[in-house]
């Protein structure tokens, strides 16, 4: 009997240390004094931080409003669809629950994409924007078939004579359900609560296409992705542990001596009672500490993830700077590609946003942007004529560059075969395993079209097939295709070398004294992100203000200083560090650059090719 | 019975937010930009059978494993007292409360070359690829679900009657018996939902192949992703192939359901 107990216990302990493996290494990261993953000592900085960051706060309050919400109404409604589903036999009975199960079954980004398909077309019958609501329908949706997965089963053990029983004896059905049938069907129904309550908390996908302008704390993680998740998010996932840890040892110490199942049933409902209190004070006590602000004008942006200074390490906080001057309320939003954002704007109106050159080229084809009024932009004056009607926007009526850039390679000195001059050495079968590779088509394929001389500016189908056979012949030597993960596995000593964007490669090579850089001796992508104004935002002219301010030379160094990107902002450039301001790899020579190229904006039919190209070269 | 009346609101609910995205699914895969009806969609969407079955293939190996880890689990679990095992619910419950990304993170930095695991296999003279294989990505994916594997379980063999075990062990059933003549025919719901609740997600999922898995271990989902931002069509018609075959896996896990209830 001992030996057997041994065992179990044994056995319980390997899961749950797999189960908390992973935890206990991102609350170590919370601790740590560098935004890497390379230990660069103890902090407590990223907490203190944390607090000071309303955005993550509010979206913090937001996730978990949210969830709450979704978790009780699915639980409800998939808990009363069990009821119904449980009378119906045969193919009626299945054809309910593969329907039902669909939400699961179906890739999130075709639901969220579809949902926001829907949610537009009644938005405009109804008249309501997306937001808060739409999020909350399409949480209850997909959480309500995991209610009815967990609650089925517990129906069908249930024994068939309980419900009728109570009513022989006297009760309402209603009655029946509440005094007896609800403590058999407890545990099912609890479980799927907590499913629905996880589900929803982590779901970032169908969240970014039906929230409209309401942010939560997975759209803002995702969002940091091109640049790097911040430990802050580590530091608040261990607060959120701690947390739950005490609220759990606290409920199952206080009255723990009731074993009898009757008492018990009552206590756990009280428990859960307790559970529930806590979470709505928690929450309650977080929203008001995100919600103190009261301004009366809202100017929406929608930017990429981590691209503007936002107080951290001596910078300034731009967009509270902002608020505070013009006494304006900023809604910022994120997004993480340039495809993502065009997905959006389709809906939704926003006042600026930041694209990259060739979205503003597709944008100005599809007549989406507003011509700006440079009066109201004097600061426009310190941007250098080197960055003015650049391909995207010849004669420079919609766009202001915010920064810029090219694509570099970065290398491992003590890993890397030889001597690293061009793009050539990612193909260099040395470096067989070693070698990372952009995983996006658009990246990839212009590296290819440059070592096969082609212009990959505005390649054409045949082009995009030729590069397309020189991938396929790299593939063997790639150990994978990555784009954020770069910075580990860069500053992990993981790979020898991989291509990137400048400003990323300046701060790996901070965490790791073993990368250097190369700029490609063929020349290289030169690209541009600018400020723009859509054609329906409903405030240009705080939007001009906002475009303006971020051009003054002090906003534009904390900018500069954070995002790690080169500026096009003269008077900025001038009050840089000189370090940085005569680093090649941000600030190459003009002569360098004129061997670059810009992508323009390809046709629709030309890209989905090169997506599709690019994904069979890159699998098979 | 009333109670069928009770599942109108769920009909109504599942016709406007499952039915009508799916009706635009459909129309996206079967109509081209100009509104023509195609099947050339349809077609493209075969291009990817390679990572089609991969996925289906990953889905199948984490299902079985989760199933194979969570069953005695979930069994020591129900076995333990009322208290205990919302402790043990509970516990299980909270690591998924933490960041998805995060955690899949972690993992990487846990499996990484050089990193813990790998320096202690090294030790003992082990030299395993941990990363970017197919092992890797399983792995991602058991510890992602998991849990949506031991909740159902637990939940209902904690339903089963212990009288029931013990009248087996008085009439003389070994442990191993009483497991497989009374504890696995009454867990055949549990196992269905669990089943269910690992493999569709785990074969539709994404990120975690990106992050764990290595060039050759694409999944579906990845590609859907991918395809969607420039071409709807074809990532529809992806994702509604993906649809019909796991439809189709759930009205056989479904019918051996019933007829194993119906068994028994």
């Amino acid at each position: 009997m001992k030996k057997h107990s041994m065992g179990k216990k044994f056995y319980t302990a390997i899961i749950f240390l797999f189960l908390y493996a992973p935890i206990a290494v991102l609350i170590a990261y919370s601790f740590n004094d560098s935004k890497s993953s390379v230990w660069g000592g103890f902090t407590f900085d990223w907490y203190i931080k944390l607090f000071q960051d309303q955005a993550i706060i509010t979206a913090l309050a937001n996730t978990l409003i949210v969830a709450i919400l979704a978790a009780t109404f699915a639980t409800i409604l998939g808990t009363v669809a069990s009821l119904g589903l449980y009378n119906f036999r045969g193919a009626k009975r299945r054809a309910l629950q593969l329907v039902s199960n669909i939400p699961i079954i179906n890739p999130e980004i075709v639901t969220g994409m579809s949902l926001m398909l829907l949610f537009v077309f009644l938005g405009q019958v109804l008249h309501f924007e997306n937001g808060f609501g739409t999020l909350l329908l399409s949480h209850i949706g997909f959480c309500t078939p995991y209610v009815i997965l967990s609650v089925t089963p517990k129906l069908r053990q249930m024994d068939k004579n309980l419900f009728e029983a109570a009513q022989d004896l006297g009760c309402t059905p209603f009655q029946s359900f509440f005094r007896v049938v609800i403590y058999e069907l407890l545990p099912g129904i609890v479980s799927g609560f907590l499913i629905s309550f996880t589900y929803s908390l982590d779901d970032f996908i169908i969240s970014f296409f039906t929230s409209g302008k309401f942010q939560t704390l997975p759209i803002e993680i995702y969002t940091m992705l091109k640049k790097r998740v911040s430990p802050k998010i580590n530091a608040l996932s261990t607060i959120l542990f701690v947390v739950i840890f005490a609220v759990l040892i606290i409920t199952n110490l206080s009255g723990s001596k009731k074993s009898n199942a009757k008492e018990s049933n009552s206590a756990s409902g009280k428990k859960m009672l307790c559970l529930a209190l806590a979470l709505i004070i928690l929450v309650g006590g977080i929203v008001g500490y995100s919600r103190c602000s009261t301004y009366t004008t809202v100017l929406n942006v929608f930017n990429w993830g981590e691209n503007i200074a936002n107080g951290e390490d001596g910078t300034m906080d731009v967009i509270a700077e902002f608020e505070k001057k013009y006494n304006v309320k900023v809604n910022y939003n994120e997004y993480e590609s340039n495809e993502e954002m065009y997905a959006k704007i389709q809906n939704e109106s926003y006042d600026v946003i930041i694209p990259s050159d060739y979205m503003i080229g597709k944008l100005i084809a599809e007549d989406m942007l507003m011509p700006l009024d440079f009066e109201n932009i004097p600061n426009y004056q310190y941007i250098s004529e080197e960055y003015k009607n650049l391909p995207y926007d010849p004669d420079n009526t919609y766009s202001v560059p915010y920064t810029w850039g090219v694509v570099a390679l970065c290398y491992n000195e003590n890993m890397v075969d030889g001597e690293v001059t061009g793009f050539d050495s990612l193909w260099n079968e040395n470096d067989k395993g070693e070698i990372l590779m952009f995983n996006n088509s658009r990246d990839a394929l212009a590296i290819a079209m440059q070592m096969l001389g082609i212009d990959p500016s505005n390649p054409s189908k045949e082009d995009i097939d030729k590069a397309c056979e020189l991938l396929k012949e790299q593939k063997p030597l790639i150990q994978n295709y990555v784009m954020d993960q770069v910075y580990d596995m860069m500053e992990c000593d993981q790979s020898a070398i991989a291509p990137y964007y400048a400003g990323d490669i300046y701060y790996m090579m901070d965490n790791n004294d073993a990368l250097n850089y190369c700029l490609p001796e063929e020349g290289t992508n030169f690209f541009v992100d600018a400020m723009c104004i859509p054609k329906n935002a409903e405030n240009p002219e705080m939007a001009e203000l906002f475009i303006n301010f971020m051009l003054e030379p002090e906003v534009g160094v904390s900018n500069s200083e954070y995002i790690g990107y080169a500026s096009p902002n003269s008077a900025t450039v001038a009050l840089l560090d000189e370090e940085v301001r005569n680093n090649k790899l941000i600030y190459p020579d003009k002569e360098y650059l004129d061997k670059c190229y810009m992508y323009v904006n390809t046709p629709a039919d030309i890209y989905n090719y090169m997506q599709e190209k690019f994904i069979e070269a890159s699998t098979s | 019975m009333k109670t069928k009346k009770l599942i109108i609101p769920y009909i109504l609910w599942m016709f406007l937010f499952t039915l009508v995205p799916m009706v635009l699914i459909i129309s996206n895969t079967c109509r081209d930009d100009s509104g023509n009806f195609t099947f050339m969609y349809l077609m493209k969407a075969f291009n990817y059978k390679d990572e089609f079955f991969y996925s289906l293939w990953v889905a199948f190996l984490s299902t079985s494993i989760c199933l194979i880890i969570a069953y005695p689990l979930s069994y020591f679990i129900s076995q333990s007292s009322e208290r205990a095992q919302r402790t043990y619910t509970m516990l299980i419950m909270v690591p998924m409360w933490m960041n998805f990304l995060l955690r899949i993170r972690a993992w990487v930095l846990l499996l990484q070359n050089n990193g813990p695991i790998d320096s202690f296999l090294n030790m003992i003279g082990l030299d395993i690829p941990l990363m970017y294989n197919t092992g890797a990505v399983v792995l991602g994916m058991v510890y992602e679900f998991l849990p949506f594997m031991i909740l159902p379980l637990c939940t209902v063999m904690g339903k089963i009657d212990k009288s029931l075990i013990e009248a087996a062990q008085d009439l003389g059933c070994s442990k191993f018996n009483v497991i497989r003549k009374v504890v696995f025919p009454l867990s055949i719901p549990g196992i269905i939902s669990g089943v269910t609740m690992v493999f569709v997600p785990s074969a539709s999922t994404f990120l975690v192949s990106q992050y764990l898995g290595g060039p050759n271990n694409r999944m579906i989902g990845d590609v859907i992703e991918m395809l969607y931002k420039s071409d709807k069509h074809t990532a529809s018609a992806i994702a509604l192939l993906l649809m019909i075959v796991i439809l189709v896996f759930m009205v056989i896990m479904d019918r051996f359901g019933d007829e194993e209830a119906v068994g028994v």
